[in-house]
């Protein structure tokens, strides 16, 4: 393939929307290699298609968000029993907290309610550089290398593994740095959970090791009463002060 | 616009391990290799390693007595060693999958839009994306998440919104345009920062 046939299939955006058959997809990746105009062509528009897929992702959720929050306020106002739910998924914390002694844990379960409001807030955080944790977990000991920039925060994006034989209602995020030091990120529906999960890391969050562990909470009546761990994702960080974001 | 074109010199210092054109060569090729690899399906873990294999390759081909023998298509000669690394790993799978033949594994899901799970995302080309959406009329912004965000089939989308598939890549191709000024104005602040001229 030439560039003129190139231009002439509209090869570039047909090869994004997937329509080019396989002999013409060999040939076109032949040319973009070799041609420099069309190798620019092909990273813009790649780019552009990474990159929209992603902005409208984020729309979607803070849309989710938007719609979720009040939804919430009014269903506790509505609904006494709710008290219910709300109290087993205290005691869940505290039985959890005593079980694995977290010292950053003191003090959340008299928060549950506001983190559950704040996870949805930062389910989708807006304009942060965001590191890619998809299938890391899957890697066996190799550990993608962030690197965020200091004094700044920046988001995870992971896919919560279907494993859970727990049936969980929510999973909660924690991020453990090198120290053993673990904080909590975020609380993820198990609705939330089914599509990939942009969460935030606060500005200042150390440099080294640091691993994403995600603990299913068990459902209301299942018996059960600590939350367990079904994935954890190792990664290093590495806090710079002025470079390009590539997850 | 000038665009980068590779020779002798170039390839020659890259044999003999001049950091800047090292530093160019992974530059100019790591996209290439993310969006030729990721059309594949391939697991972005698969994608970095067979990226690196590239990369380790070629530099060990070019060390060898012949090198490369036309450096003027350099390129060609690295998605040929890429196209050898591929496939490697696909016989590999066919192997280990008995009762797969390599064509069933080397299958192509087919139809199916790019997705490059977030690679190539940064702050400025989410800012980008975001002002040529806002500036497009409603359908179109529909038209695209349908294809993008929501995966759903590229004809019933078009169907459903009074449009056909060749309006679909124009309106792709037009906001590409757009968004190629300010794609191309980056690559030219990192042009200038490694010293490699145009690309």
């Amino acid at each position: 393939m030439d560039h003129n046939q190139a231009l002439q299939l509209q090869a570039a955006v047909k090869y994004v929307l997937g329509e080019l058959s396989q002999v013409q997809r060999d040939e076109y990746e032949d040319h973009y290699f070799d041609c420099a105009e069309c190798a620019v062509d092909i990273k813009a528009l790649a780019t552009f298609a990474d990159t929209t897929r992603e902005v409208l992702r984020h729309e979607r959720a803070t849309q989710i968000a938007k719609e979720l929050v009040p939804a919430r306020a009014g269903w506790l106002r509505w609904l006494q029993p709710a008290l219910v739910p709300a109290c087993a998924a205290l005691l869940l914390l505290v039985g959890y907290q005593n079980l694995v002694s977290i010292p950053h844990w003191k003090g959340l379960a008299v928060q549950s309610a506001p983190l559950a409001v704040e996870a949805v807030q930062v389910a989708a955080p807006q304009g942060l550089p965001v590191f890619s944790l998809l299938g890391s977990n899957r890697r066996g000991g190799a550990r993608p290398v962030f690197h965020a920039r200091a004094g700044e925060s920046f988001a995870l994006k992971v896919d919560i593994p279907d494993t859970d034989s727990f049936a969980s209602s929510s999973y909660v995020l924690r991020l453990d740095d090198g120290s053993g030091t673990a904080r909590v990120l975020s609380t993820v529906s198990r609705d939330e959970a089914r599509n990939t999960v942009f969460v935030e890391v606060p500005a200042g969050f150390p440099a080294g090791n640091a691993q994403l562990v995600v603990l299913a909470t068990p459902p209301p009546g299942a018996g059960a009463r600590t939350a367990r761990e079904i994935t954890s994702i190792p990664f290093v960080v590495a806090i710079e002060s002025d470079i390009e974001h590539h997850p | 616009m000038e665009f980068f074109s590779f020779d002798k010199a170039y390839v020659d210092r890259l044999r003999d391990g001049d950091p800047l054109t090292e530093q160019h060569f992974v530059a100019y090729f790591e996209q290439l290799l993310r969006i030729k690899l990721r059309y594949r399906r391939l697991t972005s873990d698969m994608v970095e390693d067979l990226s690196q294999e590239t990369f380790i390759r070629v530099i060990a081909n070019l060390r060898k007595d012949r090198g490369v023998r036309q450096p003027e298509r350099f390129g060609a000669f690295v998605n040929s060693i890429c196209n050898n690394a591929l496939q490697e790993h696909y016989r590999s799978l066919a192997k280990n999958s008995k009762n797969q033949t390599l064509e069933e594994v080397h299958m192509e899901i087919p139809d199916k839009v790019l997705d490059l799970e977030g690679m190539l995302v940064t702050k400025q080309s989410a800012e980008q994306v975001r002002r040529i959406l806002v500036g497009m009329p409603k359908r179109d912004r529909d038209l695209l998440r349908a294809i993008f965000l929501e995966e759903k089939d590229k004809d019933a989308v078009c169907n459903e919104m009074g449009v056909d598939r060749e309006y679909l890549r124009v309106l792709i191709h037009r906001a590409k345009d757009k968004f190629k000024a300010l794609y191309e104005k980056g690559q030219i602040g990192a042009r200038r920062a490694t010293g490699m001229g145009s690309q």
